[in-house]
């Protein structure tokens, strides 16, 4: 199945999760939202395996240790370009963009899960022809290196990750709540930490985001879902 | 818009507008002299000044600004040579009647060296590189080391415009600094203006006081550097906040704590999130981690390591601290108007490309330098002084800021009562909390329930995880039924153990994490061994072949390898190198060899921590690391060469799995969840988020304690006590009783149980260089009769958690090197070192009451003074033991007075030496502090009456076979 839709400048459609009933074009990135609710009927091309995930998915500092700036961050023999594994921002731990990182990746949750729950089409580069797989490979590094935090916010429905990506999606203080109440022993809340439980790869990624998608859908509604989705697909299409 | 663009813009704009007005004597031929605004410029007639020389002069100095170029001034071309650094001599460069003497330089070189000239002279009158805030931007100090004469901190080449300058003088900094601004023919971001932001705002302020109301027309928009503009973001920049990272004993390198500076955000709506933050903050560079390089500490305490300031999001910082270390982060926001805000931004900025520093542990950590970045942001008269005479500790440090203040009063730094609490305290506090639940929990459900939710909730406080998952699952069916407790406790229960449980996970990941990590290092090692045996053999196999190409590459390869397998990293490599220049014949020689000795090369760099050497050499990597292009490093294809596969070894192990008693408590939070309205259920969270608003009374709270703390950290501590001591014999008090004074000071010197608002945490203790001597007359003068130094000590009680394995040996750790004389013992000296265990019998608010109980092994050397009968040296082995209480005085969340006593006891061995094989000593100490000021002042020494009342009885001293009992009392006044 396709979705006729030209897209503006230049951007080409190439991927399509899984239509939905109602598309929508949002922002200038032409990207395309098929925001129908028809949950777990997609299929999956997203997770082709952990081999493109990056070698040293470690390569922050575990281990801020006062005095030294390499701390414990032994693995040193990064990817020779490493912009070509991993989606800018996620791996920048300096970068000055006052935590694109974490922006980022709230977008990407929603994204993700968004495609896989009700269906969404990225309009990406031409260049690019695997945009959900990269986010995902991308989120799953993300992961990774804050699985302490995010294990933590997961488990208590709250936190200082939470709060950033609430923020980065728009939330207002009462629709954080509102996540957190839905959240807060919920089956989403299970299927998250069992996402996070192993080695996480592009699999347990869109796993996660389809847990979270699902307890955010579920807090806020369909309308403002689809808000949020259209969002955060634009702000992930920027950042690749 | 910032300044510094605007200052240069203007000196730019001057250029444009000035009117070269000098009067050239002849316009095509060479002329002894000409002149340019205030400038005369003379030659030898034999010289003289060339036409293209006198229009590159007049073009060069007509973009300087007339203030200066008005200045009278001669310069005159001499024909001497310059000395080796091109740069003209300071002693003949200028004259006291304004003349300027040019040495002989590259034709191309000369309106700059003109210029300098110029900006030398000027300099020179008006003394602006003598300013104590231009000295600070560079570090310019005088120093005995470089024979009293200034030299810089910063070792950073970027940090100026020219090395020469920077190896001569503050002076020359300047000069070549203003003259590479004022003359800079980049624009936008690349101008040096941009890159060295504070030395062009201090040269535009310099260059606005030459030439105040001034009149001539305004200069066009100056370009602003967008690129700092953007990363300053001033506009949103809420506060800063210097950020004091708990002390930790996990590294020697975190003793003291960390210091850094706190940048905050705000977002849209307002607000200062987390995540919006920058942390900045010096860090040592060190090639080698320091784990596994066994010399850091001497490194880091002799100024072998260099520190450089890092900027990173500050939510990293939180992930590695607060989540990962369990380190507490305290907050103190810094007072800065908005012209200081802004420079120290631009001091951030400057340092952050341009700053180097040689690193030294005590001296100059990571603490100081931040203290002189702040400094060189404030004007002068506001500079925060160092505190300590040998060390500056990060938490010392930050009393000094507390008590500096700003030009409108109030304090530099001001607390804030809303720290950031360690993952490992929140769960502290969640289990603590979570006991009291478990009790209303079993009060207020059905008589039938209490045993199993008896049983249930002490599997949950067990430190075994299957044994908590266990008590978790049976919790499931008990907390689901609608008469098991209210249900806020059962909502406060099962986040409290989501608290808990969570951070638990995490320690399990980072122990096994930790213990895998090992063991990749070890197959990393032994594959780089048996490569290197391989390719050695490859290399002899070569060698040994008939054709000369083959023979030649083999004693290459050999000499490669023997290179790249030597411990020091130079010699590594030049291996490196070596055998990038061989792969190539390797290859067609010998293709399995070529794709071994890359694999070495990349596995060696690992173990060895070369990458960042090999990274220095540009396309050293690129040729033998990368075959393949477009491939990843853990991707490429000699990654399987022979028979290793050293892909997964390339990989740091990462643990990310969630542990089975989280997993089980979710599945109970489902359960109970799904069976009972438990979502509206309030709880308290814990604090220790500053994106969670804080509970106002949990505020209050922290505000009280702090204002209720000691003042300041142990630093410098002092304390003067008139003395009465006597010595018992079995029935009585023998001889007149010992009147003297007690004189005692410290450089260091914090005990547990201490609450103060810098310094340790209450559950460490640390002293470094305490004395306290008894003068007493005898002989008709004063004299030192006895004497008791603790040269350094640490002591560590951590708090434990009772459901996490460490605390299956709650134990702390205590060390202690002493020295000890006494004239009544015949004892010159007795040099102790000692190592124990402190077991925690009963505690309250931190340790702010508490009894204690200690033992260890401690060894001691005596040395006899001419008043000993025996002239031996005695041994002596013991087992101190004793038992510690202390209990505050006052209100509640005051610490400033307090009762302590100490009882003790060590049988010792006297192996060598003495008369005796055995000995006891025990003794009994009390003491009482006093708070003498009713509110203390932030930062300052708090005066206490100290009373303390011994008795010690020793059954052996070096002064005879007789034991001996001695009392004292002790009374007087402390500053602490």
């Amino acid at each position: 199945m396709t979705a006729a839709c030209k897209p503006r400048n230049s951007w080409r459609l190439t991927s399509m999760v899984v239509a939905g009933v109602s598309l929508a074009l949002v922002g200038p990135g032409g990207l395309v939202l098929a925001s129908d609710g028809k949950s777990g009927s997609q299929s999956n091309n997203s997770s082709q395996g952990s081999g493109d995930s990056s070698n040293n998915s470690n390569a922050s500092s575990k281990n801020s240790n006062d005095s030294s700036k390499s701390s414990n961050n032994s693995t040193q023999n990064s990817p020779k370009n490493s912009s070509d594994w991993s989606t800018q921002g996620t791996t920048d731990q300096t970068s000055k963009s006052h935590g694109a990182h974490v922006f980022w990746a709230a977008s990407a949750v929603v994204v993700l899960g968004a495609s896989a729950v009700v269906g969404t089409i990225l309009v990406v580069r031409a260049t690019d022809d695997h945009p959900q797989q990269r986010t995902a490979a991308a989120l799953a590094t993300f992961m990774r290196q804050n699985h302490a935090l995010l294990t933590h916010d997961v488990a208590v429905a709250g936190g200082p990750l939470l709060d950033a990506w609430a923020r980065d999606l728009g939330l207002s203080s009462v629709e954080k709540r509102q996540i957190a109440v839905a959240m807060e022993g919920s089956s989403e809340q299970g299927a998250l930490l069992a996402a996070l439980d192993g080695a996480i790869d592009e699999r347990r990624a869109q796993s996660f985001s389809i847990a979270f998608f699902g307890v955010t859908a579920r807090a806020l509604g369909p309308a403002r879902t689809q808000g949020l989705v259209a969002r955060a697909a634009s702000t992930t299409q920027r950042a690749q | 818009m910032n300044g510094v663009a605007a200052a240069v813009a203007a000196t730019f704009s001057l250029t444009f507008l000035a009117t070269v007005d000098g009067s050239v004597a002849a316009a095509n031929e060479a002329t002894t002299t000409f002149a340019f605004r205030g400038l005369t410029f003379t030659s030898p007639a034999r010289a003289g000044w060339s036409v293209a020389e006198r229009d590159l002069l007049q073009s060069t100095l007509a973009r300087l600004p007339d203030a200066i170029t008005d200045r009278p001034l001669t310069i005159e071309r001499d024909d001497s040579p310059c000395p080796p650094d091109g740069l003209p001599a300071e002693r003949l460069l200028t004259e006291t009647n304004g003349r300027i003497h040019l040495c002989r330089t590259d034709p191309s070189l000369l309106a700059q060296q003109v210029t300098q000239a110029v900006l030398y002279a000027v300099d020179a009158a008006l003394g602006w590189s003598e300013r104590a805030d231009w000295r600070r931007l560079n570090g310019w100090r005088v120093s005995p080391t470089n024979l009293w004469r200034p030299s810089p901190d910063n070792i950073a080449p970027e940090a100026f415009v020219d090395a020469r300058g920077a190896a001569r003088s503050p002076r020359w900094d300047l000069v070549t600094f203003a003259a590479a601004a004022l003359l800079d023919q980049n624009s936008g971001d690349e101008r040096i203006v941009c890159r060295l932001i504070s030395q062009a705002e201090f040269l535009r302020a310099r260059l606005d006081e030459l030439t105040p109301g001034q009149t001539s027309p305004p200069p066009p928009p100056p370009p602003a550097c967008q690129a700092f503009d953007q990363w300053a973001d001033l506009d949103n920049l809420e506060d800063v906040e210097l950020i004091l990272a708990a002390p930790s004993s996990a590294m020697v390198g975190s003793l003291f704590g960390h210091l850094l500076l706190r940048l905050r955000y705000r977002d849209d709506r307002g607000d200062a999130p987390t995540d919006l933050g920058r942390a900045v903050g010096f860090l040592a560079d060190n090639d080698v981690p320091f784990q596994d390089d066994p010399a850091y500490a001497f490194k880091g305490i002799f100024g072998v390591y260099s520190a450089t300031l890092l900027e990173r999001p500050f939510l990293v910082s939180y992930r590695d601290y607060v989540v990962l270390e369990g380190r507490d982060l305290r907050r103190w926001r810094l007072n800065l108007s908005t012209v200081e805000r802004q420079r120290l931004l631009q001091r951030i900025w400057t340092v952050r490309q341009a700053g180097r520093y040689r690193y030294f542990f005590f001296a100059r950590n990571c603490a100081t330098l931040l203290v002189d970045l702040i400094n060189s942001a404030l004007p002068p008269e506001e500079a925060t002084t160092m505190p300590g005479v040998l060390a500056a500790p990060p938490s010392s440090i930050l009393e000094r800021f507390e008590s500096a203040r700003t030009a409108d009063g109030r304090p530099r730094a001001t607390y804030v009562p809303e720290p950031i609490l360690a993952f490992e305290h929140r769960a502290r506090l969640a289990s603590r909390r979570r006991r009291d639940v478990e009790e209303r929990l079993i009060e207020r459900s059905p008589p039938h329930l209490t045993r199993a939710l008896t049983t249930a909730f002490s599997q949950v406080g067990l430190p075994d995880a299957s044994a908590r998952a266990t008590g978790y699952a049976a919790l499931a069916p008990l907390l689901a039924r609608a008469d098991a407790g209210a249900a806020s406790d059962v909502y406060q229960f099962l986040h409290d153990s989501a608290e808990l449980e969570s951070h638990l996970s995490t320690v399990a990941n980072l122990e096994a994490e930790e213990r895998a990590g090992t063991i990749r290092r070890q197959r990393l090692k032994a594959t780089v061994s048996r490569l290197l045996a391989t390719l050695r053999a490859d290399s002899q196999a070569l060698a040994a072949l008939p054709d000369g190409a083959s023979r030649e590459c083999g004693r290459a390869l050999n000499h490669a390898l023997a290179a790249i397998a030597d411990g020091k990293p130079a010699l590594r490599l030049t291996g490196y190198q070596d055998l990038r220049d061989e792969l190539p014949r390797l290859a067609r020689l010998a293709p399995e060899s070529a794709a071994r000795a890359r694999l070495l090369a990349l596995l060696q760099s690992e173990v060895r921590y070369d990458v960042a050497r090999m990274k220095a050499v540009p396309g050293l990597r690129d040729a033998v690391l990368f075959v393949d292009d477009d491939k990843r490093i853990d991707e490429q294809p000699y990654l399987t060469a022979g028979d290793e596969d050293a892909g997964p070894l390339l990989a740091l192990p990462t643990e990310t799995r969630v542990s089975a008693p989280l997993l089980a408590l979710q599945r109970t939070k489902q359960v109970a969840f799904a069976a009972r309205p438990l979502q509206t259920a309030p709880a308290t969270v814990a604090s220790g988020g500053d994106d969670a608003a804080a509970e106002p009374a949990e505020v209050a709270r922290v505000a009280r304690a702090y204002a209720g703390a000691l003042p300041r950290s142990g630093i410098d501590q002092l304390a003067v006590l008139a003395a009465v001591n006597g010595r018992l014999s079995t029935a009585a008090m023998t001889g007149q009783p010992q009147v003297g004074l007690i004189m005692v000071g410290a450089l260091y010197d914090e005990r547990l149980g201490d609450h103060r608002r810098f310094g340790f945490p209450s559950h460490t203790a640390m002293v470094v260089a305490r004395s306290a001597a008894l003068l007493a007359w005898g002989a008709g003068r004063p004299t030192i009769a006895a004497y008791d130094t603790r040269l350094i000590g640490y002591r560590s009680l951590p708090p434990s958690l009772p459901e996490s394995d460490g605390h299956r040996f709650p134990f702390g750790w205590d060390l202690a090197l002493d020295a000890r004389g006494s004239d009544a013992q015949a004892l010159n000296a007795g040099l102790s070192a000692g190592y124990g265990f402190i077991l925690r019998l009963w505690d309250r608010n931190d340790l702010a009451d508490h009894l204690l109980a200690t033992g260890g092994l401690a060894y001691e050397a005596d040395f006899p003074s001419a008043a000993a009968p025996r002239r031996d040296r005695p041994q002596q082995l013991g087992v101190p033991l004793g038992l510690e209480f202390r209990r505050r005085l006052g209100p509640a969340d005051s610490h400033r007075s307090y009762l302590s006593t100490r009882l003790h006891a060590r049988p010792t061995w006297l192996p060598a030496g003495a008369p005796v094989r055995t000995a006891l000593q025990a003794g009994a100490a009390f003491e009482s502090h006093l708070a003498l000021r009713a509110t203390p002042v932030g930062g300052s020494h708090d005066p206490a009456l100290l009373v303390a009342l011994g008795v010690f009885y020793s059954s052996f001293t070096l002064a005879g076979p007789a034991a001996s009992t001695t009392v004292s009392l002790n009374v007087g006044v402390e500053l602490r």
